[in-house]
């Protein structure tokens, strides 16, 4: 074969032209009517009809699905997570006899129950009418931070309107500040930021504080703890040891600097060299300057080392998961039930990994060998033609060979070549390196995948949860809450050459963002308004975020971390907080700490809660009153109210009082360099506001 | 512990009650669901776990081959089963013991294995699978104790991924207790105590009902059990010692034992399930000689819980699980990692888990191997059916399912069978 250098580029804008317009936008939605009735019908009423329906359940009607049997509600519009109906099919508990539905009936009734459950043709073609946008209606046009902000809460505010929900009130100046730190800079503000912030009088002040958080170098840090953890997940191996720290300032130094997304992910995926030691001392230094060129963003790929090399199964998983939101290993094994993936797609676009290999044998070594690539992949290049469909060309393709099972259940070795997700077969320059055309395919404009899945989630960072949930598995039948928006944040974002920091400052510059997380006064807030983003939502703080508010909350807290920091063996106090804290990423709206971390949080960490946590902000001088409000400064960042302010004045006098009668024989004993460990109702107070939900959340 | 004390945990109840008061959905509905299948007369199941990590040799415990050149067997209870002949105590119990010699689960690395063995699935990236002891909690979680319903022993202070609750939320999260007593049970600070624990959970309802979010409610609902586990009296179940001297005898005074006798008493005192933690079972220079060793004090521990529970009238309510990761190579050469001699190598194709008591069949042996037991000769176990099978023999369906991100998974593995010859 002979290859054209326009050959790659013009294959791969076929490759994204055939599908661009295939996944903005999407089959009809179905209705009772026509798609549902007739599958009910063909599979389920025998039991589920006539007179006396199996456990009260009639399937007749779309109604009979609402009203449900003895076991309540069969569907529920828009959740299939609270649609029993679902959970019986999906799982092919029903049909009972055994006979399941088939993948289409399945994505049908998948798609029917997302979409709002329509009832007839017409009420099913609303809904496609007011959702997708064709391509062409998108501007590619970078707009600025106001333009992308306007869009948001268009859009938003469009389909509220529709739906008949109320936005939330603004949020205050307080909220809104704890807001922004909490999720870029991943703490809380301090007492001094937050009151010159509230303070401040001038109408641009909030979108100052955005820029101001963005320019920081705490931004990229935050940045890159989020990604590290989903980088390097917990699971990877222990070997090679990934220089974590230095990994996280690499990634933290590509935020900050703003640099396009396109091109960090392009690093991470072509990344060649050593890895550096994790430690750095006179020891490391000597073997490191051996060990030439060194390149810490090969962490990304050498977190996938099993059995000598990084996997090319492990890292398409990742790659596709995290970068293109495709959940394709399922499909590692068997072709996905539901997705549109099959085993193949799967092996064909992690062969463009296959020789992504050490320099060295490794395996069980100390010294990690360079990660390389040749120009060809060694031993598992066959010069055979492929047997199965797909063309197999000598010495050009990158290819993997890979056990498939046939429709009869037989299993034969096969050889699959390089391919693109979603498209034919990748025409590849012999010259290039394959996983350097798949980092291009990947991160370019015209893919369908990428833009999409970055917007998606930085937007279920921002509100906790994504237009499409969850966030890594964007199939086509997972339909986005949101298609229109998330359409053009996309383009913007790709037409603004996917510049991270552009588009997190018109989301937080949107009224959407800036939304009150406390409900209307007598809106009962459900499922369904929380997917219309009618109030911001409360999200967890995650450990790293708690570690880091502790710190700016409580001084104890941070004396404690940095003499932890000093110590012979540093950071063992750290790490062991991290770990117990440690939440669960893939559900951050959600209360996922236990008894444990309630145990922790109020009797664990010493004692942190004395006099001193209090800074000196209180006096003896200032009003009760007065020296209450500093405390809930320092904790919730944020004025009492009235009704609080006279609780806790009870509060502090009857503990004042309490304390005054001690003995002081009981009380404990200052020495000179010993923290000031006398009680102080004040202390309790902080306590009490650190252990509050109010705290542990960010709202 | 004092009346005053009683009176201030009545009140501090009721503050917690007002602070859900109204709302019937999430963890009221929960907990009225669970109280009223706490007024049935029947006693919940339990579970003890009784995890042995590192993966312990088959063959020189619960399935010697015949005419083995290392170790003799004895004759049991049940005639016609021998056993090691280290393992005395536990072969006078076999009546009420079922050995699953045909366990075959394809995973012979630790991390992957232990995985599999407390999920009953492959680790995932897509899905937190909750552990055994979660789903335990969850199932036959009993209230009103002040206690957690999964206690995790000797093991770390935190849950390693296949410890958790996973999808099913902290409610089910195991409480860890790595030494001998509950740790971050006492505030730093005594005094006035119960003035901030009141005014705490003022704060959390003033908020609940401020910004109507569950996730709040959860929060307080996490606090509440944290504070009724501070004061609970229950919490001398923690403490072995308090125990007569010659039901601590019975048990011995090896860690293994003491777990074991700190399992009978929290399941006694209504914790649904506790794992009990024995590492170091990697005997990858061989496992005649370690195994040898460790066999009084199994062979000691283990056969005093079964006398113990069924003693206490405990053992037809309480399913005993004893197994590793994986077990071991029957055969020098065999298995993964340094295989060199015999019960070296990782082997997860043909190895042995024990069952007791929950009014399973005891007295049997199920599944046949090879002679030189490399093989599973006849009924192989998957780690869906032996799932399937503590499931239902804890009254649990196996079927049911739970939510993962909004996938349906089953608690047993789709198409998993429970082993029938034991019901």
């Amino acid at each position: 074969m002979f290859h054209h250098p326009n050959r790659l580029l013009a294959a791969m804008l076929a490759v994204s032209a055939g599908l661009a317009g295939g996944t903005a936008t999407f089959a009809d939605t179905p209705s009772f009517d026509q798609d549902i009735r007739p599958i009910l019908a063909e599979r389920c009423l025998h039991c589920h009809g006539g007179e006396s329906p199996k456990n009260g359940l009639r399937l007749t009607t779309r109604e009979g699905l609402l009203r449900g049997g003895k076991t309540g509600s069969a569907i529920e519009p828009g959740s299939l997570r609270d649609s029993l109906l679902w959970t019986f099919i999906a799982t092919d508990k029903m049909p009972a006899d055994g006979n399941k539905l088939s993948a289409d009936q399945k994505g049908v009734l998948r798609r029917w129950i997302l979409a709002g459950a329509p009832a007839t043709a017409a009420e099913a073609a609303r809904i496609d009418a007011a959702a997708p946008l064709k391509r062409s209606q998108i501007s590619t046009e970078p707009g600025g931070v106001e333009q992308i902000a306007a869009l948001i809460d268009r859009r938003i505010g469009e389909r509220l309107k529709t739906a008949g929900v109320t936005a939330s009130p603004r949020a205050d100046d307080a909220e809104f500040l704890r807001r922004i730190y909490l999720d870029l800079a991943g703490r809380i503000p301090s007492y001094e930021e937050t009151t010159a912030f509230l303070a401040a009088d001038h109408p641009q002040k909030r979108r100052q504080l955005i820029d101001e958080r963005l320019a920081s170098p705490e931004f990229g840090r935050h940045q890159a703890i989020l990604w590290h953890k989903l980088l390097i997940p917990k699971s990877a191996g222990a070997y090679p040891r990934i220089p974590h720290e230095r990994f996280r300032e690499w990634l933290a130094d590509s935020f900050n600097s703003g640099r396009a997304w396109s091109e960090i992910v392009t690093d991470l995926l072509t990344a060649e060299g050593y890895l550096p030691s994790d430690k750095d001392n006179e020891l490391t230094r000597k073997s490191d300057s051996k060990r030439q060129p060194q390149n810490v963003a090969t962490a990304f790929l050498n977190a996938h080392n099993t059995e000598g090399r990084p996997q090319p199964k492990g890292i398409i998983a990742s790659v596709s998961r995290l970068f293109l939101a495709q959940s394709i290993e399922c499909a590692q094994c068997h072709n996905h039930p539901q997705a549109k993936w099959e085993q193949t797609d799967f092996w064909a676009a992690a062969a463009f990994f296959e020789r992504v290999r050490y320099d060295k044998a490794t395996y069980g070594d100390t010294s990690i060998g360079r990660l390389i690539e040749p120009a060809t992949g060694g031993d598992l290049i066959y010069d055979e033609p492929a047997k199965g469909r797909y063309a197999f060309v000598p010495g050009v393709y990158p290819t993997v060979a890979i056990n498939l099972e046939d429709a009869n259940g037989q299993r034969t070795k096969q050889m699959i070549a390089a391919r693109f997700l979603g498209s034919e077969l990748a025409e590849l320059d012999p010259e290039e390196s394959p996983r350097r055309a798949f980092a291009a395919w990947a991160t370019s404009r015209e893919n369908p995948y990428f833009a999409r899945a970055q917007v998606n989630r930085v937007w279920s960072q921002l509100f906790g949860r994504g237009f499409v949930e969850p966030v890594d598995d964007m199939s086509e039948d997972n339909r986005p809450s949101h298609p229109e928006l998330l359409d053009e944040l996309s383009a913007q974002f790709a037409a603004g050459n996917f510049d991270l920091k552009r588009l997190l400052a018109g989301i937080c510059h949107s009224q959407t963002y800036q939304q009150a997380s406390a409900p209307s006064a007598g809106d009962a807030p459900d499922r369904a308004s929380a997917a219309l983003f009618a109030r911001q939502s409360l999200k967890q703080l995650t450990e790293d975020q708690l570690l880091a508010s502790l710190s700016a909350a409580v001084p104890t807290f941070a004396k404690m971390l940095e003499k932890d920091a000093r110590e012979k063996n540093p950071g063992l106090v750290r790490a062991a907080f991290l770990e117990v804290h440690e939440t669960d990423d893939s559900l951050p709206t959600e209360h996922t700490r236990g008894l444990q971390q309630a145990l922790r949080m109020m009797n664990g960490d010493g004692k942190l809660f004395n006099r001193e946590a209090l800074a000196g902000r209180v006096s003896a001088e200032a009003t009760v009153d007065e020296n209450i409000r500093r405390v809930y400064l320092q904790a919730l960042c944020r004025n009492p109210s009235s009704q609080e302010l006279a609780r806790m004045r009870a509060f502090i006098a009857t503990a004042a009082d309490e304390i005054q009668r001690l003995d002081p024989r009981q009380l404990p004993q200052r020495k000179n360099d010993q923290p000031d460990n006398t009680p102080d109702p004040y202390a309790d107070l902080l306590w009490v506001l650190i252990n509050s939900g109010e705290f542990i959340f960010n709202h | 512990m004092t009346n005053s004390d009683f009176s201030r945990r009545a009140g501090l109840r009721a503050i917690a009650a007002a602070a859900i008061g109204g709302s019937l959905t999430g963890w009221l509905a929960r907990f009225a669901a669970r109280v009223s299948a706490a007024e049935s007369t029947k006693r919940p199941k339990s579970c003890i776990l009784l995890w042995m990590d590192g993966g312990p040799s088959q063959t020189h415990t619960f399935a010697v081959p015949d005419k083995d050149p290392d170790y003799k067997t004895i004759p049991t209870a049940v005639s016609g089963i021998h056993i090691s002949e280290h393992l005395p105590k536990l072969a006078a119990c076999l009546g009420d013991m079922a050995l699953l010699r045909t366990m075959s689960t394809g995973l012979n690395n630790h991390a992957p294995g232990q995985y599999l063995m407390h999920t009953g699935y492959r680790a995932s990236v897509a899905i937190n699978y909750p552990s055994l002891g979660a789903i335990v909690a969850k199932e036959c979680g009993q209230l009103g104790t002040g206690l957690p319903s999964y206690v995790n022993l000797g093991s770390s202070s935190v849950p390693k991924s296949f410890q958790r609750a996973g999808a099913l939320g902290a409610d089910f999260a195991p409480m860890m207790l790595s030494g001998s007593s509950i740790t971050d049970i006492r505030p730093p600070i005594a005094a006035r105590e119960a003035a901030r624990l009141e005014l705490l959970q003022e704060v959390q309802t003033a908020e609940i009902d401020r910004f109507q979010a569950e996730q709040l409610r959860s929060h307080a609902a996490s606090y509440r059990k944290a504070i009724d586990l501070m004061h609970a009296t229950q919490t001398r179940a923690f403490d072995y010692k308090s125990e007569p001297r010659e039901i601590q005898q019975l048990y011995g005074s090896g860690g293994f034992g003491v777990q074991c006798l700190q399992a009978r008493r929290l399941v006694e005192a209504g914790v649904s399930f506790v794992e009990v933690n024995w590492g170091g079972w990697d005997h990858h220079g061989g496992a005649a000689e370690p195994v040898q060793k460790r066999s009084p004090e199994l062979d000691q521990g283990f056969s005093a819980l079964i006398t113990d529970l069924k003693q206490c009238g405990l053992l037809d309510s309480t399913l005993i699980v004893w197994m590793g990761e994986f077990g071991r190579g029957p055969l020098a050469g065999i298995g993964g990692g340094n295989n060199g001699k015999k019960g070296a190598g990782h082997y997860a194709k043909c190895w042995t888990t024990v069952l007791a008591g929950a009014g399973l069949k005891g007295g049997q042996v199920v599944g046949k191997t090879t002679p030189d037991g490399v093989e599973v000769a006849d009924r192989p176990i998957s780690a869906g059916d032996f799932f399937a099978t503590i499931c239902r023999a804890l009254d649990i369906d196996p079927t049911a399912t739970y939510d993962a991100a909004g996938r349906p998974v089953p608690y047993a593995a789709t198409g998993s069978k429970p082993i029938a010859e034991l019901f």
